[in-house]
């Protein structure tokens, strides 16, 4: 049952697990931004190469990356497949009524497909290297400046923390409630799609019920022991900015200019 | 009905990871007959909630298999016979009140009997049944389960488990986080479904005051396997095991061996309860 992959971290050694979790994100939104902008195959190959890349210096097998994929999957398929549909090209393969297949619209429909799963890839690629405390800590550094446009950062930054702090309460909470109704003959994954979903309210009412209970129970804890999120704090943790970092980002980015420039240039 | 448990050399893991995996249980072998009241011991992650859990098909063996009354427990048993072992053995977890969810009493324990294609109307007694059957009165039926003390929550839990009219029931620490009146009224209920309707019961617990009172036979577990299982006086007549185990003394017990000690005697027999102490110290003429 543990196929929630996103928040989750695998500790073992690689150079990504040591790198900054700031350059890690920078580097994550910066190939997501490219990835959005990117429309054409060269460069989508050149991406894939480096999401390979990625898979293999975070020493983490491909397998972990793709079980992760999984459950969007579908979403993905049908997004990419309702592009397909309903695009028109210049050479029409296929036309009934609105639905037309054409040459164009299997294009879009691959390469939002390539978005999407090279997206996600990326995104795992960070969870899954970086703790979840070093998350938060890189996040809320990299919000600072909201700061000044009256953006709560500190508020935002404790709660995300706080968030990914009970991440695996939840699913473990999530996992034993799932088992207690199985034992009352509930079956999950069986049936209708309907009757998949029917099956999951007996699981999320409860751990609604819980959650809110414990977040109340934590929010008084805080209080009493005086907490104040708009506060200047000073850190525990404090975030190390390497070489290794500086160069890794100079290598991303050379790596961006390189595929802006594949996407003009075989355009 | 003849519902033995036989464990053939089970051996399960958890995935803990999508690359690791923890040894639950380790080459268990073990025959459980019809109609026994056992208590499940040992330390922290031996594997007793585990060895529960294979008994239910919600952690299926590694190697090995369980055979529970002509059902075979393996590790691709399908999803049909799951279910079926799932009928005849209730499974109470630690906790159960996190199961509960529906907008009333008699929703909540009509759930189980419903999955299982029991009519709704046969369910509606059954939910009267049980509920009376855990000492629980008929007006909370319309009530919301939210709204319950933790012991009646606790109760109702258990009585959607007893709706499903298993034949053998294993509850994960039924008493923990009680007060000692709903530990009481829990366990006096076991103690009825085993001698009235002849169910089998395995509970976990870590205290040696509810083995001594409630159950038959004991189950001590270290490290995924078991160590001991036998009756109850013998598990606490072996000094040197429940020293190796960690495991206390029953209040009484340790209050006989204090007693002895002081005069210097032993007294007549082995008490593991106050009241079959205090009927051996009359006995003996100490009061
Ligand atoms: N859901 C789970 N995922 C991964 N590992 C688990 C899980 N549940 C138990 N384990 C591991 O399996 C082993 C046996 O655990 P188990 O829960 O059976 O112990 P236990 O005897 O019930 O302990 P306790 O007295 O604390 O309840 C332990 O090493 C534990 O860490
Ligand atoms: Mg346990």
């Amino acid at each position: 049952m543990n196929y929630l992959l996103l928040g989750r971290y695998i500790p073992v050694t690689s150079i990504l697990h040591k790198l900054d979790p700031r350059t890690k994100l920078i580097s994550a939104v910066l190939f997501i931004i490219l990835i959005v902008n990117v429309n054409n195959g060269a460069a989508f190959l050149a991406l894939w190469g480096i999401a390979f890349l990625v898979m293999y210096i975070s020493r983490i097998p491909p397998r972990v990356y793709f079980r992760g994929i999984k459950p969007i999957l579908w979403f993905i398929i049908l997004t990419a497949i309702l592009q397909m549909l309903f695009t028109t090209g210049t050479k029409t393969f296929f036309q009934w009524r609105m639905i037309t297949i054409s040459d164009y619209g299997i294009e879009r429909g691959l390469f939002i497909f390539f978005r999407f799963t090279l997206i996600t890839l990326l995104s795992i690629a960070v969870t899954l290297t970086t703790k979840p405390i070093d998350l938060t800590d890189g996040l809320s550094f990299l919000l600072k400046p909201f700061q000044y446009l009256k953006v709560p950062v500190n508020e935002l930054s404790i709660t995300l923390a706080i968030a990914f702090r009970f991440i695996p309460n939840l699913l473990d909470e999530t996992q034993k409630v799932m088992d207690a109704q199985r034992i009352r003959g509930n079956e999950f994954g069986v049936g209708s799609p309907l009757q998949q979903m029917k099956a999951l309210v007996p699981v999320f009412l409860p751990i609604f019920a819980s959650t809110l209970q414990r977040s109340e129970e934590l929010a008084n804890v805080m209080d009493v022991r005086g907490f104040r999120a708009d506060q200047k704090r000073s850190s525990f943790r404090q975030l190390q900015w390497k070489k290794m970092d500086t160069l890794s980002l100079c290598i991303v980015i050379v790596f961006i200019i390189w595929i802006r420039w594949l996407n003009i240039h075989f355009n | 009905m003849v519902m033995e448990i036989q464990f053939h050399n089970v051996t399960a893991d958890y995935k803990t990871g999508p690359l690791k995996k923890t040894r639950a249980l380790n080459d268990v072998t073990l025959s459980i007959p019809s109609g026994d009241m056992i208590a499940i011991v040992g330390q922290t992650g031996a594997g007793k909630s585990s060895l529960l859990k294979t008994m239910n098909g919600l952690l299926l063996p590694a190697e090995g298999f369980v055979a529970i009354g002509g059902m075979k427990i393996h590790h691709q048993t399908d999803k049909l016979t799951l279910k079926r072992v799932r009928k005849k053995v209730g499974m109470v977890l630690q906790f159960p009140e996190s199961q509960l969810f529906a907008e009333n009493v008699e929703k909540d324990i009509c759930f189980g009997p419903l999955n299982y294609g029991v009519p709704l109307a046969e369910a509606r007694k059954l939910a009267r049944k049980t509920l009376q059957l855990v000492g629980l009165s008929a007006d909370i039926l319309s009530k919301s389960p939210f709204s319950l003390s933790g012991g009646e929550k606790r109760r109702v839990a258990i009585a959607g488990i007893l709706a499903l009219e298993p034949e053998i029931l294993v509850l994960d620490e039924p008493g923990v986080g009680l007060d000692p009146e709903g530990k009481e009224e829990i366990f006096q209920l076991l103690t009825k479904l085993n001698r009235e309707k002849g169910m089998t019961i395995l509970f976990v617990t870590h205290d040696m005051n509810e083995v001594a009172r409630y159950a038959e036979n004991v189950i001590v577990m270290q490290n995924g396997r078991v160590i001991f299982y036998g009756k109850k006086h013998d598990l606490f007549l072996n000094q040197e095991l429940i020293q190796m185990m960690h495991l206390d003394l029953p209040d009484a017990l340790r209050f006989q061996r204090l007693f002895e000690k002081k005069i210097g005697k032993p007294l007549p027999k082995i008490c593991l309860t106050e009241e079959e102490l205090a009927d051996v110290l009359i006995e003996a003429g100490y009061a």
